[in-house]
């Protein structure tokens, strides 16, 4: 199976931008506006391995952060390969290199205190047509199959948190919930981790996968499978190359035009990477 | 009011509260892995479908690589506003096609979308002493932000570092006054052997020096007085 992704960010109402976007593939490594071209076999040719981080806080850092956190889990989950670990740990021990990396930024720059960012890292490995996830913050990743949409991973927000909580009998101050409800609970932020999310998926054919910050929750996950049901009945059909491109391509910007159409002058920043799976591509 | 403590969840940027603030309403969990929506699966199943090996034996050749343009060294697109793509088509194996070396010049792909089309050029900077001496970067509209950080609109990642990673000074064009600004950021910046002061921008002109750490950029302008690109250009 084939994995053909598009990916690109809008700013929205904000004068900045802190969400951040990585690729590795095809022994190149896209992020931060530049293609690095990697040593041979860094990552093995039949995996690919997709980053988004969005940043936060630390009197206007979250970019920073956002920014070194892709980096450095790059660099670290390729050293992690290279050593024989497994994905799994090779991506747990990436998130926790990359949460030390903003401790030591903060403890050298207590200024820069308070920032940090969500991450979602995705590795797909086409021989066992499986991906597996880590994921800390409130991103969105999600899959579109058979024409429905089912977010896959945990989101780390109060709201979530204290909905486990109630189910196993606690009283909450309901208050402070609503408050804080949209708040981040766990983040890469320099401290412990206090939740990760993990987990594979089995991949079918005709998938698609979306990674996301959390600026396109403008939409709600309805709308979100109905306009990617939209652009995937608008494809071509086929296995032309192109074709697939486009099929990936039409997904991530009617998802961009879903969220224009919100028309919120306070639209967040918001980052999509779309990627379809496909047999038999020429 | 500061930006982060807006109350209403779709116009807040993202904020985290920890949970020993918060230790009378809900304690986060002090490491909890989650296994995905399927509860303690650690593989996620949708439906009832079983796990699918599927080794696709295809490759693409070059020719069917649509809109190949990149470069191999350094893909020129703004993370900010550029589209990006690319795919992974499965060489047949790791061993009969070393990874990298397969299809790294066939199958990513970096296209931009037609909004994003190259800035024009309104200056250059040139590094007359310290590492990278000799070479130059030019830059366009709005506010260049200079540090040594590859995300940075003039980075001079060359080995200087004493530069800061990010925003140790910037460099605006204001085609209103068809000037050209310096101003410090987070480290010092002398301009002419001046220093540029906080809060307080200086303009450029053409031969001006500029150091930062260890290097000294000789300024360029190609925009000015006597010439702006025509607005639908820029």
């Amino acid at each position: 199976m084939q994995a053909i992704w598009s990916a690109s960010q809008i700013q929205g109402g904000r004068d900045y931008q802190e969400d951040f976007l990585g690729v590795i593939e095809n022994n190149s490594a896209i992020a931060l506006g530049k293609k690095q071209l990697l040593e041979d076999g860094a990552l093995p040719a039949h995996q690919s391995l997709y980053l988004l981080a969005d940043g936060m806080g630390g009197m206007g850092h979250g970019d920073l952060a956002a920014s070194t956190v892709v980096d450095v889990f790059m660099a670290s989950f390729l050293e992690n390969i290279a050593e024989g670990l497994d994905i799994r740990t090779s991506l747990r021990q990436a998130l926790h290199r990359s949460n030390q990396a903003i401790l030591d930024m903060i403890t050298a720059e207590p200024e820069q205190s308070g920032m940090g960012c969500t991450l979602i890292a995705l590795l797909w490995d086409s021989h066992l047509a499986t991906v597996t996830w880590i994921s800390v913050g409130d991103s969105l990743l999600g899959i579109q199959r058979d024409g429905r949409w089912l977010a896959l991973n945990e989101k780390h927000i109060w709201r979530n948190l204290a909905k486990k909580k109630r189910a196993a009998g606690e009283v909450l101050d309901e208050e402070e919930i609503e408050r804080i409800g949209g708040a981040l609970y766990s983040a890469i932020d320099g401290s412990e981790l206090s939740a990760i999310d993990q987990a594979d998926l089995s991949i079918q054919q005709n998938d698609v996968i979306i990674i996301a910050s959390d600026g396109l929750e403008v939409l709600s996950e309805d709308m979100i499978e109905q306009t990617i049901n939209t652009s995937l009945k608008d494809a071509a059909e086929g296995v032309e190359i192109n074709d697939a491109f486009n099929t990936v391509e039409g997904i991530r910007s009617s998802l961009f035009s879903g969220v224009e159409e919100q028309n919120n002058h306070h639209q967040d920043n918001t980052s999509v990477i779309s990627i379809g799976f496909f047999n038999g591509l020429a | 009011m500061s930006k982060f403590d807006s109350g209403e969840r779709d116009h807040a940027p993202t904020r985290l509260i920890r949970s020993k603030n918060k230790a009378a309403t809900a304690d986060a969990p002090t490491e909890h892995i989650n296994q995905g929506h399927a509860g303690d699966k650690e593989t996620v199943k949708i439906g009832s479908e079983q796990p699918t090996v599927n080794i696709n034996q295809g490759q693409s050749s070059a020719g069917d690589a649509p809109t190949v343009n990149i470069k191999q060294d350094n893909v020129d697109f703004r993370p900010e506003t550029g589209a990006m793509a690319g795919g992974n088509l499965n060489p047949a194996s790791d061993s009969a096609a070393p990874a990298g070396r397969t299809s790294a010049d066939k199958t990513v792909l970096v296209r931009r979308s037609a909004d994003t089309a190259e800035q024009a050029t309104v200056a250059w900077l040139v590094i007359v002493s310290g590492p990278g001496k000799g070479k130059s970067i030019s830059f366009s509209y709005g506010l260049n932000k200079i540090g040594r950080d590859v995300s940075q609109d003039i980075a001079l990642s060359f080995g200087d570092s004493e530069i800061s990673r990010q925003e140790h000074a910037s460099i605006e064009f204001d085609p209103k006054t068809r000037k050209f600004y310096l101003s410090k950021g987070d480290n010092l910046v002398y301009l002419n052997d001046e220093r540029v002061g906080a809060g307080g921008e200086k303009t450029l002109e053409q031969g001006d020096e500029i150091v930062l750490g260890a290097t000294t950029l000789r300024f360029v302008p190609f925009c000015g007085a006597d010439f702006d690109w025509p607005a639908s250009d820029s």
